[in-house]
């Protein structure tokens, strides 16, 4: 049980000396969970890993600023969701003056990807996903793929949970609509 | 219920999205993390060591300038005149004696420059006598002689 688990860890993190074992701790619980969460913002693999690291970074220096009655993957996610959204703010600038947009070129990056081997459906389903707008591919990410509760959701996303229900309802009718037209 | 929860469970993803990672990535993850945190520890050390070394080096080139040209300076000035010039050789030299001599010839300077303004006072030049004579028509009769 992760939560125990968690308890753990805290305890660990709150006693001298322990920070590198209680952290390492960490890494194996929430290490592939928010690596799939970066890897859905940002789809390629090597930048995923890159944010993955500088995302544990991150919460490795500013461990001393999580408090003990949050929830640890929630403060793990604010900072993996924050670190790919600056990636992909910097990646986008560097697009300002192309012809191509940023997702557009992802397409074609995803495509060469060879850690990417998804079927027709599975590459439509992710071009139909980029074509929605940052903050609604957030929410139907944590919300379709990650089943997380909107609670959470909201802790993480600072965005209230009726907020991000209909954010999410919009997401899913946009994608519908991508899929039908794009199917055929 | 069962779907909200998923989150809290370290399992594996129930949906397949066609992503795959290197060999054993995961397994290796914690100790690739743990590896860069303490690079960049490191790294964050030597930023700062960075920052701090021009600064030290700009300090040490204006004590090697300032030791070059006091260098510079002992090569071109002789170093007897440097000697001299010293409070302490000028305090040693100024003694007793020295000041006694001085005030001795100050004053004999001076008793002479009074006994020449006297001269002067009473000195009667050649245009002087010639004058005197001319006055009591003695001068003709000193030349025609």
């Amino acid at each position: 049980m992760t939560s125990g688990r968690d308890d753990e860890i805290k305890a660990l993190l709150s006693t001298e000396g322990n920070k590198d074992i209680a952290f390492r701790m960490i890494v194996e619980d929430y290490g592939e969970r928010l690596y799939r969460h970066i890897r859905r913002m940002v789809l390629i693999h090597q930048d995923a890993d890159d944010i993955l690291q500088d995302s544990f970074l991150k919460a490795y220096i500013n461990i001393a600023s999580f408090r003990a009655h949050s929830q640890l993957f929630t403060w793990l996610y604010r900072i993996a969701t924050n670190e790919s959204l600056n990636f992909l703010k910097k990646k986008k600038r560097s697009f300002v003056f192309s012809a191509l947009s940023y997702e557009d070129k992802l397409v074609d990056m995803l495509r060469e990807d060879e850690y990417f081997d998804g079927n027709k459906a599975e590459f439509l389903m992710k071009k139909a996903i980029l074509s929605l707008p940052e903050k609604q591919r957030l929410v139907f990410h944590l919300r379709y793929y990650d089943e997380m509760k909107y609670e959470y959701m909201s802790e993480i996303l600072g965005t209230s949970t009726g907020a991000l229900k209909a954010s999410y309802h919009h997401a899913v009718k946009k994608i519908e609509t991508y899929l039908n037209q794009h199917q055929s | 219920m069962q779907a909200d929860n998923n989150i809290e469970k370290n399992d594996t993803p129930t949906k397949y999205e066609g992503f795959t990672t290197p060999e054993n990535y995961f397994g290796e993850l914690p100790n690739k993390v743990m590896k860069h945190i303490a690079w960049q520890q490191e790294n964050r050390k030597t930023r700062i060591i960075d920052i701090v070394m021009p600064y030290v080096y700009i300090a040490a080139g204006f004590v090697f300038l300032g030791l070059l040209i006091r260098g510079g300076l002992g090569l071109l000035v002789d170093k007897n005149d440097l000697e001299l010039t010293k409070p302490v050789q000028i305090s040693k030299t100024l003694n007793d004696d020295f000041i006694e001599e001085l005030v001795t010839d100050d004053i004999a300077f001076y008793e002479v420059l009074a006994e020449m303004s006297y001269v002067e006072s009473t000195y009667a030049g050649s245009e002087d006598i010639e004058d005197y004579l001319l006055s009591y028509d003695l001068f003709y009769e000193i030349h025609e002689e």
